[in-house]
């Protein structure tokens, strides 16, 4: 029994140090030894398994984030004119190689040159729509994510993508045709909460509620339970949003910005003075540095009669403002108390 | 250098190494190692297989401030009385076709509740002010501008035009007012729900003329009448076209009523772009570049100023009237946080904080 288990402990061991040996043994070495090795590799004779090894040392190179030396091989082996899919491998791997270093620039020039021997390669138009939509180019983003769709009609990262780039553009009723067009199954977090938003700005907010009671279902985490809270405060049904809102919390209790509208929904629905200075006093521990958390604070003490305690909060939160609009209304906040004056009776 | 080289070519040297290590210690003690070693591995091969993804609580840096407040200050606002508000004025520009973006615009504002005290429009902006103010819904609108054709509104067609040639007759847009009849009913100005103001030219005097009683759907189509095309229309010994003719953005008229707010949404058009190859297209180009002129003034007018993108959009295709109201409503909505953020700015304290 004893020997089997050993056996099985050997085994283990063998797996998990076959897998991972030479990304083990890389980070290891120095950049002398890395360069000796590439030398040595080279230096060997061209076959079919030298190259592959090769390409395989370049590639754990580039894992191990060795940019550099990986891109020396890469380069290298361009130069020894191979063929035609292997020239198109080592440019995307030139290509990937200036994106992770974040030299976008060059990366889609090798992309480029890549695309000029494949021009039918989605991989390659699904990698060059990223990197010009990682960088905010989203209409030509969208272009590239265009035609990998002519490649393949099926492609759900590009439809998610397209649905992303239309979102963000606030063309919301390509980002629903865009994200319809892909199997529910493979939603993520991310589409399903454009979803929700997209519905919600095309004043489908039934559709938008549905749909969001659905992505709970998936996605039960305090940002799901928010958006919902959010939705239905915009639709101005504060029961089910304060009901959200304090799932949201329960999932969350650092949820800022839920305490703030919980706060105000008891305070200007519900005429509960307590509850709203209890979710008050939760956001205050989380961050007291916000104007309008004491522009909160200062309509609570108005409404409780107390105008010293409300013009004092006025006048901090006219301090701390960031914005012009939040430094506009805690004047006007405070404008207006100072014209009231006091009562001591809290109701 | 060798020990390099027969690494990377033996992956599985080490588990040699350890092999010896098991056979050279102690049976027992090697399997109590192992069993440690194996649970361990079972935790790291776990860890790797399974990253959890952390879900970090929505931090101070989630947290949109201005987004916050104009939610809370406009849920006070929209139940605010008539009095208690800003007052707030909505100018219409002219555009033709282009014009169908303040239906998407307006889509936004009414989902959204602004409120509306005046209304005045030029040309289309006329057609749309008038389906506005008698308080059609504008999901209603959109469907009824979605499938519209000259022929409906117009006797414009290829043979009428071309009879026009060679008659000298000028072609009639009294079907426009058959129209708006039938959709919103022969209703005055008076039976409004909101003030509305259409504005039209004197073909004679080159006067502003505002048309502000009588037939809401003839003053509408008097001030979308394109001179030289259409017949124009009389009007108390006056003859009426296009009021874009003297002025397509009309927001020194709606500063006469001293508004405390003026939202404009303008539907101009980008003359680099527009199509000059026929006798229509060339007449509102002529109509266009002389609007222009007090165009830049009056936006500079404005509080709020809507510029949907519709620029390529020539006047005359109806036929892209979904494309075109679908970038008012991307404009409207890029822009309504902006209009509450101005509306709550006016109002007194004492109406948002009591």
């Amino acid at each position: 029994m004893n020997k089997i288990i050993s056996l099985l402990t050997i085994i283990f061991v063998f797996f998990a140090f076959s897998q991972i040996s030479a990304a083990a043994v890389l980070p290891e070495m120095s950049d002398e030894q890395i360069s000796s090795s590439i030398d040595a590799v080279f230096a060997q004779k061209r076959n079919k398994d030298n190259i592959k090894k090769i390409e395989d040392f370049a590639e754990s190179l580039f894992q191990n984030k060795k940019y550099d030396y990986s891109r020396r091989i890469y380069i290298d082996l361009l130069k020894e004119s191979p063929s035609k899919k292997k020239t198109f491998l080592y440019n995307v791997k030139l290509g990937d190689i200036c994106v992770e270093e974040k030299n976008y620039v060059q990366g889609l020039l090798y992309y480029e040159e890549a695309q000029s021997l494949y021009d039918d390669n989605l991989a390659l138009y699904l990698k060059i729509g990223s990197v010009l939509f990682g960088n905010g180019l989203y209409t030509h983003a969208r272009s590239v994510f265009l035609n990998a769709l002519k490649i393949d009609k099926k492609s759900n990262e590009a439809r998610e993508k397209l649905g992303e780039i239309s979102f963000i553009l606030e063309e919301y009723v390509d980002s629903i045709r865009y994200y319809e067009s892909i199997d529910s199954k493979n939603y993520n977090e991310n589409m399903a909460m454009n979803m929700v938003h997209s519905y919600q700005r095309l004043n489908q907010k039934q559709k938008a509620a549905d749909f969001g009671k659905t992505y709970l279902l998936i996605y039960d985490d305090f940002a799901a339970y928010f958006t919902m809270g959010k939705l239905y405060f915009d639709n101005k049904d504060y029961k089910e949003a304060k009901k959200y809102l304090i799932e949201s919390i329960k999932k969350d209790n650092r949820n800022f910005s839920a305490y703030l509208y919980l706060a105000y929904i008891a305070l200007n629905h519900e005429n509960n003075i307590d509850e709203a200075e209890f979710f008050l006093g939760k956001a205050s521990d989380i961050d007291s540095s916000y104007s309008s958390l004491d522009i909160m604070y200062s309509m609570l003490y108005n409404k409780a009669g107390d105008i010293k305690s409300a013009k004092k909060y006025a006048q901090s939160a006219n301090q701390k403002a960031k914005t012009a609009f939040t430094k506009q209304e805690s004047q006007n906040l405070l404008d207006y108390l100072n014209s009231k004056t006091d009562s001591p009776i809290r109701k | 250098m060798i020990l390099i080289n027969t690494f990377y070519k033996n992956p599985s040297l080490p588990l040699v190494v350890i092999f010896l290590v098991v056979i050279a210690g102690r049976i027992r003690n090697i399997l109590r190692q192992m069993r440690l070693l194996f649970k361990s591995a079972i935790v790291i091969s776990l860890f790797l297989s399974f990253s959890p993804s952390i879900s970090l609580g929505q931090t101070n840096l989630d947290f949109n401030e201005d987004k916050f407040l104009v939610d809370i200050l406009w849920d006070k606002f929209i139940n605010l009385s008539k009095e208690s508000r800003p007052s707030a004025a909505l100018v219409l520009g002219g555009g033709g076709a282009r014009g169908f973006a303040h239906i998407g615009v307006l889509e936004i504002m009414e989902s959204e509740g602004v409120p509306i005290d005046l209304v005045v429009g030029t040309s289309m902006g006329s057609i749309v002010g008038a389906l506005y103010c008698s308080g059609m819904p504008m999901a209603n609108v959109r469907k009824l501008s979605e499938n519209i054709k000259w022929g409906e509104i117009s006797n414009l067609n290829i043979p009428s035009l071309f009879m026009m040639l060679i008659s000298e007759d000028l072609l009639s847009n009294e079907d426009l007012e058959k129209f708006l009849n039938k959709n919103i009913g022969t209703i005055d100005f008076s039976d409004l729900k909101i003030p509305l103001i259409c504005i039209a030219t004197d073909l004679n005097t080159g006067e502003r003329i505002l048309l502000r009683e009588g037939s809401v759907a003839f003053a509408a189509r008097a001030s979308a009448t394109i001179p030289g095309i259409f017949k124009p229309v009389e009007y108390n010994q006056r003859y009426l076209v296009d009021g874009g003719l003297y002025e397509n953005i009309p927001v020194d008229i709606a500063r006469i009523f001293n508004p405390d707010i003026v939202i404009t949404i303008s539907v101009a058009a980008d003359i680099s772009k527009n199509s000059t190859s026929s006798v229509f297209n060339s007449l509102m180009q002529a109509i266009y570049i002389q609007g222009r002129v007090f165009d830049g003034e009056n936006l500079a007018k404005s509080d709020i100023v809507i510029s949907p993108s519709v620029g390529d959009v020539s006047a005359t295709e109806l036929n892209r009237a979904s494309e075109v109201i679908r970038r008012g409503f991307i404009a409207g909505r890029q822009s309504i946080e902006n209009v509450k953020m101005i509306l709550i700015n006016k109002t007194k304290g004492k109406e948002l904080f009591e």
